[in-house]
């Protein structure tokens, strides 16, 4: 066991050792690693911000209610009518609340935000119907909602029923597409580290040629011979990462105060979310797999090739 | 013990190496083989190795049939062959003691007992005050017995040189041969290709002599 890992020290050693032989090159290969994975990390980013938007807007969604009582009917008879409605409608397990806005408040309200008071003070009659505002339960999902506004369309009393989902839609589809091109993205990525990665190592083998001959006329078994290539995969994968962390929390960092701000101009809690420390660690952990899989790939096609080259002569 | 069974070698080019060689090269002797270049005395050599497979025929290393070995097979029965090659092949990079530990390494031994074998093997061929120089500071006679240590440090069963002497002047030559010998008396099996044919009136060593891929003097009929 302890010999196992000496000789699993001594490989990671020799693959520190071969970035310090050649630090210009392999500064390179980690900044173009670097970029090549930052690409989908900070579109993952952006998705994930868009996510916590589309959750909030998901929960916060309300139906509106317009009720269709005759305009005749007494003030008192009208009060009987909503109250036995609120009744009724609170008894459905999806409602949460139910606000009830009059018809006085709603005219009051839109002269207010339309700006055109004077001509609907020249209106012979208020034409807006008595509303109510329903806010679902916070676990109710989009199809519930749409089926909850449907049977609600159906109660007497109630002439027509707004739940708009355009804006939700909308929301969902961006997110769907930025989700659908960062994996696109990331697996290009995958494939980018395997490439690079591969390449490094492929350069790094060809180079060592003479020791690898050697060590296979010693006896030793291509993992033996690989093992040194693997780590240096990994570690180019793992500073390839590290690379990408820093670019994106640098990126995040100078993009996040103005994209507040302009979220807050138009009255969006959008918010650019920092770098997690699990994301971090996942990022690190997948293009260290990534690199010692290309490594291993490289070193073993290598090995496999010049074993039949050199014992098929 | 060493065993030949109308062994045939061509090469991808048409050049026929080694032509139905037959022959015995018993256990713990020493054995030098001669020829003009292209005799297939490195063939020869490079089969018993394992580096290169015959196109035909039988080969038995201590009565094991080498040509059905495969993967981790042909890693192990190399360990138990120690190589010397004409050109030193140390790596310039890790220095004589480390050189000279890889076959150690490559079997997996604990780095004590390596330093140990390393030690004893470098005394052997008298370059112990020099287990920490890098071997381009070597002169060549140097170099080609840190080559030797190399291959001697893992008692290897069978020892083979492909012109171990080629680069040397005679005194070194001399020296080298000497070493080889010792091994001999270690009971090795002991297999050296050379042009050199001062060394064959020596009454302990058998003389294999290759024409043209064809065995035309064997020291054991």
């Amino acid at each position: 066991m302890k010999t196992r890992l000496q000789r699993h020290a001594s490989a990671a050693g020799d693959a520190l050792r071969r970035f310090a032989r050649v630090p210009v090159s392999s500064c390179l290969a980690i900044l173009i690693l670097g970029v090549a994975i930052s690409m989908p990390l900070f579109l993952h980013k952006l998705t994930e911000s868009m996510d916590r938007v589309v959750e909030k807007y998901q929960h916060g969604n309300s139906v509106t209610l317009f009720l269709s009582f005759p305009r005749d009917i007494m003030e008192e008879e009208l009060e009987q009518e909503i109250r036995e409605l609120l009744l009724d409608l609170l008894r459905i397990p999806m409602v949460e609340d139910i606000r009830h806005i009059s018809r006085e408040e709603a005219f009051e309200d839109f002269k207010r935000t339309s700006g055109l008071s004077d001509i609907l003070d020249d209106l012979p009659g208020n034409p807006l119907p008595e509303i109510l505002v329903i806010e679902p339960v916070e676990r109710a999902n989009a199809q519930e909602m749409q089926s909850l506004a449907d049977r609600l369309g159906d109660i007497r009393g109630i002439g027509s029923v707004s739940y708009e989902r355009i804006w939700r839609d909308r929301f969902d589809a961006m997110a769907d597409l930025f989700q659908t091109a960062s994996a696109a993205i990331g697996s290009m990525m995958g494939l980018g580290v395997l490439l690079i990665v591969g390449n490094t190592v492929r350069t790094a083998v060809h180079s060592r040629s003479g020791e690898i001959r050697l060590l296979d006329q010693l006896g030793a078994t291509s993992l033996f011979i690989m093992r040194p290539f693997l780590y240096y995969g990994a570690v180019q994968g793992i500073a390839g990462a590290l690379m990408a962390l820093v670019l994106v929390g640098v990126c995040l960092h100078i993009l996040g105060e103005p994209v507040n701000r302009l979220a807050g101009l138009y009255g969006s809690d959008f918010r650019i979310q920092p770098l997690s420390v699990s994301l971090g660690a996942k990022v690190l952990v997948m293009s260290g797999l990534l690199g010692w899989s290309a490594a291993g790939f490289a070193s073993a096609t290598y090995i496999r090739q010049l074993r039949a080259s050199v014992r098929g002569m | 013990m060493i065993v030949f069974r109308d062994v045939n070698k061509r090469y991808s080019n048409g050049f026929k190496a080694l032509v139905d060689v037959s022959l015995f090269i018993p256990g713990g002797s020493i054995t030098f083989i001669t020829g003009h270049s292209g005799a297939g005395k490195s063939t020869l050599l490079k089969l018993i190795a394992l580096s290169e497979i015959a196109t035909s025929g039988q080969i038995f290393v201590n009565n094991q049939d080498i040509a059905t070995f495969r993967g981790r097979r042909i890693s192990r029965y190399r360990r138990t062959i120690g190589c010397v090659f004409q050109e030193h092949r140390l790596l310039i990079d890790r220095t004589v003691e480390n050189n000279v530990a890889l076959p150690l390494v490559v079997a997996g031994m604990p780095i004590r007992d390596c330093r140990r074998r390393v030690r004893a093997a470098l005394e052997k061929v008298d370059l112990g005050r020099l287990a920490g120089s890098y071997p381009d500071t070597l002169s060549v006679g140097e170099q080609q017995r840190v080559g030797i240590a190399r291959a001697l440090v893992a008692r290897p069963d069978v020892i083979l040189a492909d012109e171990p002497t080629g680069n040397l002047d005679p005194d070194l030559a001399e020296e080298i041969m000497r070493l080889f010998f010792l091994f001999h008396e270690l009971d090795t099996t002991v297999v050296i290709a050379t042009h050199d044919h001062r060394h064959l009136s020596n009454p302990a060593a058998g003389h294999l002599k290759l024409d043209h891929g064809h065995v035309v003097e064997d020291p054991y009929p």
